[in-house]
């Protein structure tokens, strides 16, 4: 049976119904924290590496600390989509950003042999900027534009100063410095905010 | 003269479904059960009836162990909530006058 409605009724349910699905900050941060360890973890332990105990396997970490960034975001991912019964417009376009974003990043990686890898990283900050900055625009969320701005300034000024970029390990720390400011700083952050939202 | 009001929007189960799905991409249908507060069943046939109209667009799919259906309003949809939400502010405008 269909209940007949007034006019004015049909506009308060208009109101008590439209925008009743929340964006989830703090679930949306974990993505941030996940792959901002995984990738200050092997940029320390790249490091290390190249430094202390200099080894020709100093690239292994990459690999092995993606995959498992890979494995612990499907995971994270699966119960979050458990949890959460719809699809608001900022997951959907957080999705074709980030989805973007490895095809990107796997096109880097294929170029890597031809244009070296201090060219390769720097294009990867560059990514990791633009990825950042747009989706702090999206969830209107300032530390994430500037820690995106942060990574575009880093990738743009290893690019003018390419020339005096002399050894691997300066790109390695400035790829460490871009992570904190444009993953683990923001991140934390919007964990933080998030939380506060849902108290 | 006012606009008629489109009868398939002007339903009170209708409305609410319709105006939970055109503030996100797409919704369990577990979600406006809980959201409306209606019947499975009623849910159900209102859903079936925006669907057969082009409203809306219904996906099924498995989750873990159970079926999964997700609704999600089509432009189609989208268009007629706009013209319903425009002819509802006419026709409150005019009791004003």
């Amino acid at each position: 049976m269909e209940n007949q409605i007034t006019e004015q009724e049909s506009l308060q349910i208009i109101r008590g119904m439209i925008n009743r699905a929340k964006i989830n900050l703090s679930e949306g941060s974990i993505f941030y924290l996940i792959w901002g360890w995984a990738v200050l973890l092997a940029v320390v332990a790249q490091y290390l590496m190249l430094t202390i105990f200099v080894t020709e396997y100093h690239w292994v970490v990459w690999p092995a600390l993606m995959t498992l960034g890979a494995v612990v975001s499907i995971l994270a991912g699966r119960k979050q989509s458990k949890k959460q019964k719809y699809v608001t417009f900022v997951d959907h376009t957080m999705g074709f950003l980030w989805g973007g974003f490895v095809i990107f990043l796997f096109a880097i990686l294929l170029l890597s042999s031809q244009i070296g890898w201090v060219n390769t990283y720097l294009l990867i900050i560059g990514l990791y900027g633009l990825g950042t900055f747009v989706s702090g625009g999206v969830l209107r969320f300032r530390p994430l534009i500037i820690g995106g701005v942060v990574s575009l300034i880093l990738a743009f000024g290893g690019i003018l100063a390419h020339n005096s970029i002399t050894d691997f390990t300066q790109v390695l720390l400035m790829l460490g410095a871009s992570i904190i400011c444009s993953y683990l700083i923001p991140g934390y952050l919007l964990r933080a905010k998030g939380n506060a939202h849902a108290a | 003269m006012l606009p008629e009001l489109d009868p398939l929007l002007h339903s009170q189960l209708r409305l609410q479904i319709m105006s939970l799905l055109a503030g996100i991409s797409s919704a369990e249908f577990n979600f406006l059960l809980e959201e409306t507060g209606a019947t499975r069943g009623n849910v159900s046939v209102q859903i079936k009836k925006l669907s057969e109209a082009g409203y809306i667009k219904v996906s099924k799919s498995f989750g873990e162990s159970y079926p999964l259906t997700t609704c999600n309003i089509t432009d189609k949809g989208l268009k007629a909530f706009d013209t319903y939400v425009e002819n509802i502010s006419k026709y409150l405008d005019r009791k004003k006058e």
